[in-house]
C-alpha cells in the first residue's frame, strides 16, 4: 500500500509535469493527436499506479516517448502545413453564403440536429441568420452571421467608446499580484494610495481589481482580515 | 525553444535508459546462464561441491542482480527465476541429482527468454 502511494505521487508529478510542458491548451480545444496522447498518458500512468508488480519505469518510459512524440509532431506542424493538414486536417465549410453544404454534412457525419445544437451553443437559433459556419479541426463551430442580424456594435453606431485597457486583479485574498499591476500599468505605491484613501489595510482585501485608465473596484474580506 | 530542448534531454535520457536496460539485461543473463552452466556440468560430471559452490554463488549474483532489473523489468518474472535458483542449492545438498539438473535447464531457460524480452526483435515489437 505504501509503495502504491509513494508510486502514485510519483506518477501525479510526472503527469501533471507531461502536460504542462505539452503546453496549455483547454480540453475542448484539443486537436486530435492531443487528444489520444492525454488519453494514452492517463492510462499509461494508471498501470503502475494500481499495479505494483510493474516497474514504475514501464509507465515512465511510453509517456516520456509520447511527449516527446507530440511535442515534436507539434513542432512540426508549425514548420509544415502539409503535416499539419495530415495531423489535424482541414476546417471545413458547412455553412456557406447561407447556404447548407450537405456533401461537407456528410462526409463529417454531421447531423442537422448537431449542426442546430451547435449553433443554439453560439446563441443562433435560426439557419437562416448563418452567412457562414465552420467546423474547426479541433470540431468547434465558428459562425459568422449574416450582416443584417449582426448585432451592432459600438464602431458602427459611431458611439465613441473610451479605452480602458486591461481590467486585472491586483488583489487576491490580501495578496498583490506584481504581475497583474505591470498588466495594467500600475505599482504598489498606487495600490497604497488607493488602500490608504479607502482607508483599507491590505489583508482585508478580498478582491481588487484595476485597469490601465487607474479606475479600480475593491471586495472587503467578510469578518475582517 | 525551451520544449525543444527539454524534448531532447528526454529522448536522450529515455534512449539511454533503454539501450543501458537492454545492455544490463544481456549482460546478466550471460553471466548468470555460464554460472549456472558451470554447476550443471559439475554435477553431470559428479563434482558435488563445486555444484553447490556454483548454485550459491548464482543465488547470490541473481540476488545482486535483481535489485537493478526489478527497476525496469516484470517483478513476476524475477521472482519465478528467484524461485527456479533458490532450490537449486538444497538439491545438490540432498543430492537429488536429477531435479537439480532440470532446474538447471529450466533456469537457462528462464535466463534466455529474460534476455530476448529485453531485445529489439520484429518477434517482441509485434
Amino acid at each position: 500500500m505504501t509503495i502504491s502511494f509513494v508510486r502514485t505521487l510519483l506518477l501525479y508529478i510526472v503527469v501533471v509535469a507531461a502536460v504542462r510542458l505539452m503546453g496549455k491548451r483547454q480540453i475542448s480545444e484539443l486537436q486530435t493527436s492531443e487528444l489520444v496522447v492525454t488519453l494514452l498518458i492517463s492510462n499509461l500512468a494508471s498501470v503502475p499506479m494500481e499495479d505494483t508488480a510493474k516497474p514504475l519505469l514501464s509507465g515512465l518510459i511510453p509517456i516520456a516517448v509520447l511527449v516527446i512524440s507530440e511535442i515534436t509532431a507539434s513542432g512540426a506542424m508549425l514548420k509544415i502545413p502539409a503535416f499539419r493538414r495530415v495531423i489535424c486536417g482541414r476546417p471545413v465549410v458547412v455553412i456557406s453564403h447561407g447556404k447548407l453544404q450537405q456533401t461537407e454534412m456528410k462526409s463529417l457525419r454531421m447531423t442537422t440536429d448537431d449542426l442546430c445544437e451547435q449553433l443554439r451553443q453560439k446563441d443562433v437559433f435560426s439557419v437562416e441568420d448563418v452567412d457562414f459556419a465552420i467546423v474547426e479541426t479541433n470540431g468547434k463551430l465558428s459562425v459568422i452571421k449574416k450582416p443584417d442580424k449582426e448585432q451592432p456594435t459600438a464602431g458602427p453606431l459611431g458611439v465613441a467608446q473610451p479605452r480602458k485597457g486591461l481590467e486585472t486583479v491586483v488583489i487576491s485574498d490580501g495578496v498583490v499580484s506584481d504581475f497583474a499591476l505591470s498588466l495594467c500599468c500600475q505599482d504598489r505605491k498606487w495600490v497604497s494610495d488607493v488602500l490608504d484613501s479607502k482607508g483599507l489595510i491590505l489583508p482585508e482585501v478580498f478582491l481588487m481589481t484595476a485597469d490601465e485608465k487607474g479606475d479600480y473596484f475593491i471586495v472587503r474580506k467578510e469578518g475582517g482580515a | 525553444m525551451k520544449r525543444m530542448w527539454a524534448v531532447l534531454v528526454l529522448l536522450a535520457l529515455t534512449l539511454t535508459i533503454s539501450v543501458l536496460g537492454a545492455r544490463h539485461t544481456r549482460a546478466v543473463t550471460l553471466q548468470m546462464e555460464r554460472t549456472v552452466q558451470e554447476a550443471k556440468t559439475a554435477q553431470e560430471r559428479g563434482d558435488e561441491d563445486t555444484a553447490l559452490a556454483f548454485s550459491r554463488k548464482a543465488v547470490s549474483d541473481w540476488r545482486d542482480a535483481h535489485r537493478v532489473l526489478c527497476l525496469y523489468m516484470l517483478h513476476d518474472r524475477l521472482e519465478d527465476i528467484d524461485q527456479t535458483l533458490a532450490v537449486l542449492p538444497e538439491l545438490c545438498q540432498d543430492e537429488q541429482r536429477e531435479e537439480f539438473l532440470s532446474e538447471c535447464d529450466r533456469s537457462l531457460a528462464q535466463f534466455w527468454y529474460l534476455n530476448e524480452s529485453e531485445l529489439l526483435t520484429l518477434d517482441n515489437l509485434f
